[in-house]
């Protein structure tokens, strides 16, 4: 706002038509993304273009996983958790984004069962997911970060997985 | 002749019909023998199997070892009183208390003739007995007192303890293992007071300072009817020990199996471990089996960084003896040394940390990140980059808690469960 004012200089009219205009764009512009561009369970939004603050961002912009049922959900996790590790080590960046966003989503399905019962886990695998997802979109790969991520997401989600499950 | 043939033939069929069941229920009704103290044991009343458990008379038992016994006929419960203890069970209810205390039975008592028969586990929890179980001979052995002769002495105990004091991580993590809290432990290394993994089981636990070095006037105050050491850490104390409580020593820090068959032992809980190092065996059969062609005897290479800036590789050790069960080999360059613990003082000799797989249980110890920065100084060099673990991605930070610093059964198993991740396993 304030640049299109200083771009406008004194002439006031002119710049409210412009405030207006805007204002008419940005409103119609989220009615748009709200109704028309239904974001896929496990994608990322981020990805068309919307900027991240950070590692719980990511994580935010996942939609949780449509699941049948825990167990199975819980069970498709840990593999994933263990194939990512393969996906990075091969360098398959395709593989590895689209099992990372598939995590978060699983994972985002899952944490309701699990919240109450350990929150510190619960926090810690948040932490990892949002590392990996930050860390997998990255330009340049650090495959040791990831792989650390990875092992740390490993163990927090063993040490949950039972109250998931039984 | 021919119908005479047919009659034998029928005859003896019959025969063999009429004789299965008689056999099985002979099986099923085989007769259960008590003793105590190697004294067989005649009760009005037969201990008996019912529905896979062992039941035995109480009463006699208790009486037997020195108890009192009264019944209350219209509650139907019975109150035992042994050595300042205090037990009371009803019959047909699973709930007891010893002590106050209340505990679940693994069956009811069950009144037979008069005679109240318990589940013989039962038996041990509350009288203070060690119990095992003879399958061949169908004998329920219950022992009054146990000697353990071990590395540093022999060491009798005369009722199976409730005080116990832990002087070791790696027997820390089996006392929670087998369902015995410790009056007092060692706290662990990182992560005071105890290993996360294993915190929550070990509330109210005292802490009894570090396992190289512990607070023996602490272990006083405890008043414990036996510690639970460990050669290599406690061989210079061993003496002052034995005059608190008996003293039982294990021979090996790094033998979780040995260690968790001894404290079995001591604690009546042999039960647990079998059934633990059973699972434990099937567990590593399965990796074996899954392990890939490529992967199986590749030689594992496991290091730390010290404080001081130099590496060290490990040819002993907990996560050392795992990698050897599982068929994994040690580095040549390694074995050449003929060293358990081969120093590695620069890069010169940093081809002595290369293997198939490098693992690196590095522990950041005063948490100050100053042996990270070590660590990444190591990872950071030229020739780092070119041993052959790294170059093919087979360099991973590992646990240094459940893979170097516990050294316990729980801690083996969170380890095995890492190598799935590791080796890309389902």
């Amino acid at each position: 706002m304030i640049i299109i004012h200083m771009r406008f200089g004194g002439c006031g009219t002119i710049r409210y038509i412009v405030l207006m205009m805007l204002v008419v764009f940005l409103l119609t512009g989220c009615g748009a993304s709200a109704s028309d561009t239904k974001t896929e369970p496990g994608k990322v939004v981020a990805d068309s273009g919307e900027k991240t603050d950070g590692k719980q961002d990511r994580l935010a912009l996942i939609e949780a996983a449509q699941i049948d049922d825990v167990p199975s959900a819980a069970e498709e996790l840990t593999s994933l958790i263990k194939t990512f590790k393969t996906a990075v080590e091969s360098d398959d960046r395709d593989e590895a984004v689209r099992q990372a966003e598939r995590m978060a989503a699983l994972w985002k399905s899952l944490s309701g069962n699990a919240g109450s019962a350990q929150p510190e886990k619960v926090k810690q695998i948040e932490n990892d997911l949002g590392g990996v997802l930050e860390a997998v979109a990255a330009a340049e790969w650090d495959k040791t970060r990831l792989i650390d991520l990875d092992y740390s997401l490993y163990q927090g989600f063993r040490d949950v997985k039972p109250a998931l499950t039984n | 002749m021919m119908r005479r043939k047919l009659l034998s033939l029928l005859l003896a069929v019959a025969l063999v019909v009429g004789l299965v069941p008689a056999t099985a229920a002979v099986a099923t009704g085989k007769t259960v023998s008590v003793t105590i103290d190697g004294k067989k044991q005649s009760y009005s009343v037969n201990p008996r199997i019912e529905n896979g458990r062992t039941l035995v008379p109480y009463r006699a038992i208790a009486e037997a070892l020195g108890g009192t016994v009264s019944y209350d006929g219209k509650s139907k419960k019975a109150t035992i009183k042994k050595g300042g203890q205090t037990i009371e069970l009803t019959q047909g209810s699973k709930s007891a208390r010893i002590n106050g205390s209340a505990i679940t039975l693994d069956a009811a008592p069950l009144n037979v003739s008069g005679t109240l028969l318990v589940p013989l586990r039962f038996v041990g929890e509350s009288l203070g007995v060690w119990v095992t179980w003879n399958g061949a001979s169908s004998t329920a052995v219950l022992e009054t007192k146990r000697t353990f002769k071990h590395e540093l002495g022999s060491t009798t105990l005369n009722s199976v303890p409730k005080r116990v004091v832990v002087l070791f991580n790696g027997g820390v993590d089996i006392s929670v293992l087998l369902k015995v809290k410790p009056v007092g432990a060692v706290e662990s290394y990182i992560q005071q007071p105890f290993y996360e993994y294993i915190r929550s089981s070990l509330i109210g636990v005292k802490t009894l300072g570090d396992e190289t070095q512990p607070n023996v006037e602490a272990i006083v105050a405890l008043k414990p009817d036996v510690i639970i050491a460990t050669k290599d850490r406690h061989e210079g104390i061993y003496k002052q020990l034995s005059k608190i409580a008996p003293t039982i020593v294990t021979k090996d820090l790094a033998d979780w199996q040995d260690n968790l068959q001894v404290m079995s032992k001591v604690f009546n809980k042999e039960d647990i471990a079998t059934a633990y190092l059973a699972d434990w065996k099937k567990q590593v059969a399965e990796f074996k089996r899954k392990l890939s062609a490529k992967d199986k005897g590749a030689a594992v290479s496991i290091i730390r960084i010290n404080p001081n800036g130099t590496a060290r590789a490990y040819n002993t050790g907990f996560a050392y003896k795992i990698f050897q069960e599982l068929g994994f080999s040690t580095p040549k360059a390694q074995r050449a040394t003929g060293e358990e613990i081969i120093p590695v003082a620069s890069t010169e000799q940093i081809s002595l940390l290369d293997g198939d797989y490098i693992f690196d249980f590095t522990t950041d110890w005063d948490g100050d990140g100053a042996i990270l920065q070590h660590q990444k100084t190591w990872t950071s060099s030229a020739l780092w980059k070119n041993l052959n673990a790294v170059k093919n991605n087979k360099y991973y930070k590992v646990n240094s808690v459940t893979w170097n610093l516990s050294g316990g059964a729980l801690a083996a198993k969170l380890m095995l469960d890492d190598l799935y991740f590791y080796f890309g396993l389902e």
